[in-house]
């Protein structure tokens, strides 16, 4: 915000900072311990009288001059400057703090200096006990360096109360000071003797290499069985929320883990081998390779310990993207762009034709601190593949919420689009595009003023959405419901249920199914039916449902059509593409990061499981009784990516075609009966309260418009917004708000409701939810074409005939029928 | 574009940023006398090595990585204490130059060991070799030079900032500033100088009059050049700032007059082959040169930043524990000098 970013692409993402504190820190620690080595290893050449040992260490002293003096002094300077450059809000935090600590360093690194020169070029020239003098003063200036520096690195980690009293003291002698001193001066010892088998392996008599290798092999030994406990002291000493950071939420830390866990029985067993079981087979390149594992063996240690400070360069104080704390709640809401210093005056406002431009500033001022762009550190490439533009949008919405090691997403929405769409265009898009609807015609079946019975039947959901990969996991209930109602026409006209079969026909399956009589109707088992068809993908395919005596003679018949999709939006974020291609389908490789997601967040094992031939049932678990209701952890975990986005919110999932009933032509969406995401989630959750899950997932949301306490608890399937909050006393709209308004239980639902006789069901006459008459898909208004003609609710407007043998003067079924004056 | 709305914020600081302006001239000065020995005795050395080598170039060239080594270290602290007063300004010119200056370690650590290649291996290589390897190091030595000037200037010109907005990807160089090539010359051929006093220093250590001659020839000639170069430098700075040794800032004014004095004191002694007198001269007039660089920064800054404006904490115990670290660092090492020199002596 405050400085100038060094646009980087394929090195970026901490690429210089990365290589160069690496080996520098490596060497600078070798640079400490490498200066005890000496002097012990000289004085043992003292005692033993060896002058081959002498020998070795004046070698060895020329090696660590030109080491840790030249190298390392200059990849010092270099940490610096990297450090400045990428991250120089960050640094200058250590600088304002700590100014007097790094120029009390570099007196230590004066003296460091000073004796460093005087003990190697004058060997043989001072008297021995006064040349091991300047070998202690070595050593104690080396480790006195570590000690200051540690004091500043282990507060860019945990500065503690730092945070709240700012005192120079407190950042020094933070948290993990003292772990971390002990880590790394057993660590120091461990690369002293680790180096000292590069120049130990190159002696040429056999018998001074064995002893070397031997004393090198010890140094290597007590530092490494030093470095682990102390290494564990390291991470325990983290603060909890710091430590759950390192332990469980990033790949990467998994990742060097991985690497630390390797590395450090090869580094033991390989010291064990050189140092006691064959010293005479020790050469320069078996050193080298220790060396070479060893610095993975450390290297990993670091990265993994760096996760721990996640999001931050300092953490509690300064972003990696270099925006501190108090700059980012003072942006909350705000534009980056306008706010920032560093923005070209062009790109202060997105609009259509600087977008691509404004997406790419924001990559270097949000992304490129962390992210390479094809490039070796934390490659953003492979990492957002998977998602399509409005996925990555939702996930920077909940960057710095669910997933902590990174920040928040600092800037407007039409901000983070742009830079969405920068990313997307980075790699090449996953074909994610569909295919129209492509229904074969239909006509309603026909309707006989004089014939005895008149079928309802109508599909229990506005749309069955199908979630799931064969075999491996299903999100959603099998099977679409077929539901029925016979009446026998007359005045009064009868619901009919004994003594008469209901079947109906489902054209594309070619298959015959009975529906089984309930309270008052008639009810077909789930029919596992697909909306794929050889003439294209058909989400309204026709159902032919007929009532039949007893002797098989048709009473009546009827036309519907019975709404499916296999068009989950979870690819936006989950990639993979569809299972058929242009068609839809939940692809084998979406499902895969679905559980991929699940196992990380969760620490569950179900990537295990599928490749022991198991399968998922994410209804199983997520039944409301131990876990939270699958709606209520869906809505949850999403809402927290999904907020701020209207109806937007609820089309990134759910297929468009949800709604297709007369509220989609009066304008209304998703939002109006079920409110916003971000509510609609806070209502599931607040019914589950009593469950840790949702209270961790209410903790990340904001409710739009509403206060937390404001909003009603309401229980998934079981209640739902009533249509009666609009249409009271079934009159015309007064509002188009239906949200926080629940019917009370599963009864009072719309599906399960009668007219106020208890006869016949709200869904005999107006058709499924979603898709109620007059629908706007004329596919969906079959019936009142086959009753009335017109698409209309049925019985609407004086078309009591349909049921009844005359018109009728009163509403019996309910106020609000166009009967009244 | 309004410059100053491209200068970050000023961070802040635990003391009066006079304090670390002051260390910051003391190292700076120290760093300078180190660098230049080692810039100029590089120059030296390979001017010498055109004639096939000689004594002098093999005697300088023992000593160069250990007076670099010392100069690279007396290096940290004006940078650190540059940041600490005016990182706004200086990571902002490093930032927009970020691949010429990250190079500029690659250069310093090839530099280094190229110093010690020419030293250890200078029996075995090739008139042509020492020739190539020390023209090498030489080359890498201005690079540094030169960037820092680069950086030094381009610190001081928001006005140009804005050149980031075509070129964000760390290529830019403050080519432009008439200040800059003058300024560099003024430091290289100080350099020169300063190197050729090395040179008479290694003779006066020797007793060796072929050392003194020419290492003071090169001080005196370098100097009367150097006379020159400092006035186009005067005169290339921006009116305002020149105008400060003019009168206008009586530090500035008497600082600039006694610089003449001391280089004038400096000409005497080179001429006259008084070691000492020209030592004492040059190690007087760094420091009076540094603050003369402190005051031209001011200037130039004024419009965007002035030190009473600096946040200050005003924390003093970290002061006083870098001042315990001096004064203990301090007996340590007069110790372990006296321990060399006892060495020296037997």
């Amino acid at each position: 915000m405050e400085y100038p970013i060094w646009h980087l692409t394929t090195f970026g993402g901490g690429f210089w900072i990365a290589v160069i504190a690496t080996i520098h820190v490596f060497v600078a620690q070798f640079a400490v311990g490498g200066g005890l080595f000496l002097v012990v290893t000289e004085k043992m050449a003292y005692r033993t009288g060896s002058p081959e040992l002498l020998d070795y260490v004046k070698k060895h002293s020329k090696f660590f001059l030109l080491l840790t003096m030249v190298f390392g002094g200059g990849t010092g300077v270099a940490l610096w400057f990297t450090m400045a450059l990428l991250s120089p809000q960050g640094t200058l935090v250590l600088v304002r703090e700590f100014l007097f600590a790094w120029a009390t360093e570099w007196v230590w690194f004066v003296g460091e200096i000073v004796a460093l020169l005087i003990y190697y070029y004058y060997w043989d020239k001072m008297k021995r006990e006064d040349h091991l003098k300047i070998g202690w003063f070595y050593f104690v200036f080396a480790w006195l360096s570590l000690f200051t520096v540690n004091g500043v690195v282990t507060f860019m980690l945990t500065p503690g109360q730092w945070i709240e009293t700012r005192n120079f003291w407190d950042g020094i002698f933070n948290t993990t000071f003292w772990p971390a001193l002990f880590f790394r001066t057993a660590l120091c010892g461990m690369l002293a003797g680790l180096f000292g088998f590069v120049t130990a392996s190159m002696l040429k008599g056999e018998e001074i290499r064995c002893v070397m290798v031997r004393f090198c092999g010890l140094w290597t030994l007590i530092g490494l069985l030093l470095v682990l406990p102390f290494g564990y002291w390291y991470l325990m000493a983290l603060p909890p929320e710091q430590a759950l950071q390192v332990m469980y939420k990033s790949h990467r830390v998994a990742f060097f883990m991985k690497v630390f866990q390797y590395c450090a029985p090869v580094v033991l067993l390989g010291s064990l081998f050189m140092a006691i079981c064959a010293p005479r087979k020790v050469n320069f390149p078996s050193a080298m390779i220790m060396l070479i594992v060893s610095l993975m063996f450390y290297g990993s240690f670091e990265f993994v310990r760096e996760a721990g400070r996640k999001p931050y360069v300092v953490w509690g104080e300064v972003y990696s993207t270099n925006i501190t704390t108090e700059q980012a709640e003072k942006l909350v809401g705000k534009s980056i762009l306008q706010n920032s210093k560093w923005v070209p005056e062009n790109l202060r406002e997105v609009t259509a034709e600087n977008k691509a431009a404004a997406g790419a500033w924001l990559y270097q001022m949000q992304c490129a601190p962390c992210h390479a762009i094809d490039g070796p550190m934390n490659d953003i490439v492979p990492r957002t593949a998977k998602y399509t533009v409005s996925g990555l949008d939702a996930f920077m919405s909940g960057m710095g919420k669910m997933n902590q090691y990174m920040p928040e997403f600092l800037g407007l929405a039409d901000e983070r689009l742009a830079l969405a769409e920068y990313i997307a265009g980075l790699s090449p898009a996953e074909n994610a595009a569909l295919s129209e609807a492509s229904e074969i015609g239909l006509s309603p079946a026909s309707f006989e003023p004089t014939q005895e019975y008149t079928l309802m039947a109508w599909p229990l959901e506005g749309l069955h959405l199908i979630v799931e990969k064969d075999r491996f996991m299903s999100v959603t209930e099998k099977g679409s419901v077929v539901r029925a109602q016979l009446l026998l026409r007359g005045d009064p006209p009868e619901v009919i249920t004994e003594e008469v079969k209901i079947i109906c026909t489902v054209k594309s399956m070619s298959k015959t199914f009975e529906l089984k009589t309930k309270d008052g109707f008639f009810q077909s088992s789930p029919i596992e039916i697909e909306p794929y068809a050889k003439d294209g993908y058909q989400p309204l395919p026709a159902v032919e449902v007929k009532a039949l005596d007893e002797s098989g003679k048709v009473l009546a018949s009827t036309t519907i059509v019975l709404p499916v999709s296999t068009r989950p939006g979870c690819n936006n974020c989950h990639g993979g593409g569809w299972n058929y291609p242009q068609q839809g389908g939940l692809s084998g490789k979406t499902a895969e990061d679905i559980i991929s997601v699940h196992d990380r967040d969760n620490h569950t094992n179900f990537n295990d499981r599928i490749k022991d031939g198991g399968s998922i049932d994410c209804m199983s678990c997520h039944d409301g009784d131990m876990q939270l209701n699958l709606s209520t952890a869906l809505h949850g975990f999403h809402a927290v990516y999904l907020s701020e986005r209207e109806n937007e919110a609820c089309t990134m999932c759910h297929p468009q075609e949800s709604l297709r009933g007369v509220h989609l032509d009066a304008g209304m969406e998703c939002i109006n009966c079920h409110g916003v995401m971000e509510n609609h989630a806070l209502a599931l959750l607040k019914s589950e309260e009593d469950k840790p899950a949702a209270r961790q997932l209410m903790a990340l949301i904001v409710p739009a418009e509403y206060e937390l306490s404001e909003i009603n608890p309401r229980k998934p399937w079981e209640q739902q917004p009533d249509c009666l909050t609009c249409h009271v006393e079934f009159a015309a709209p007064e509002s188009d708000s239906a949200f926080n308004k629940w019917s009370e239980d599963s009864s009072g639902l719309f599906r399960n409701r009668k007219d106020e006789m208890d006869a016949v069901m709200c869904a005999a006459c107006h058709n499924a939810p979603h898709a109620v008459f007059p629908a706007s898909d004329e596919r969906d208004n079959l019936r009142p074409l086959q009753y009335m003609g017109e698409a209309q609710p049925i019985g609407a407007a004086g078309t009591c005939t349909v049921c009844h043998e005359d018109d009728m003067g009163y509403p019996a079924h309910h106020p609000g029928m166009g009967l009244e004056e | 574009m309004d410059p100053s709305t491209l200068v970050p914020e000023a961070i802040g600081i635990s003391v009066h940023p006079i304090w670390p302006i002051t260390l910051s001239i003391i190292t700076f000065s120290v760093h300078l006398l180190l660098m230049n020995a080692v810039f100029g005795g590089t120059a030296i050395v390979f001017f010498h090595s055109l004639s096939g080598g000689s004594e002098i170039s093999r005697s300088v060239s023992k000593k160069l990585p250990t007076v670099l080594a010392l100069a690279i270290n007396a290096g940290v602290p004006p940078l650190l204490f540059l940041q600490a007063v005016y990182g706004q300004f200086s990571y902002v010119s490093s930032i927009l130059m970020a691949v010429f200056w990250l190079a500029v370690i690659g250069a310093l650590i090839t530099g280094y060991y190229g110093l010690y290649f020419h030293n250890y291996r200078y029996e075995k290589l090739s008139a042509a070799g020492r020739k190539f390897m020390i023209l090498a190091v030489l080359c890498m030595i201005s690079y540094i030079g030169f960037m820092l000037s680069n950086k030094m200037t381009l610190m001081l010109r928001p006005e140009v900032w804005s050149e980031y907005f075509t070129d964000p990807k760390g290529y830019i160089l403050n080519l432009g500033d008439p200040v800059l090539i003058p300024r560099f010359l003024h430091f290289a051929v100080s350099a020169l100088a300063v190197g050729g006093l090395f040179v008479a220093l290694i003779g006066r250590s020797k007793n060796d009059q072929i050392f003194i001659d020419t290492g003071l020839k090169w001080f005196s000639r370098s100097t009367l050049i150097n006379i020159l170069m400092g006035l186009w430098f005067l005169m290339a700075l921006p009116k305002e700032v020149m105008l400060i040794f003019m009168g206008q800032d009586m530090l500035a004014t008497v600082l600039l007059c006694v610089s003449l004095v001391a280089t004038f004191a400096m000409l005497h002694a080179g001429f006259t082959k008084n070691v000492i007198f020209a030592t004492a001269a040059t190690v007087f007039i760094v420091p009076v040169m540094a603050t003369m660089r402190h005051l031209v920064r001011q200037k130039y800054l004024a419009p965007y930043f002035t030190l009473d404006t600096a946040p200050v904490s005003g924390q003093w115990q970290p002061l006083a524990l870098f001042v315990v670290s001096l004064i203990v660092g301090g007996f340590c090492i007069v110790y372990m000098l006296k321990l060399m020199l006892k060495a020296d002596r037997s």
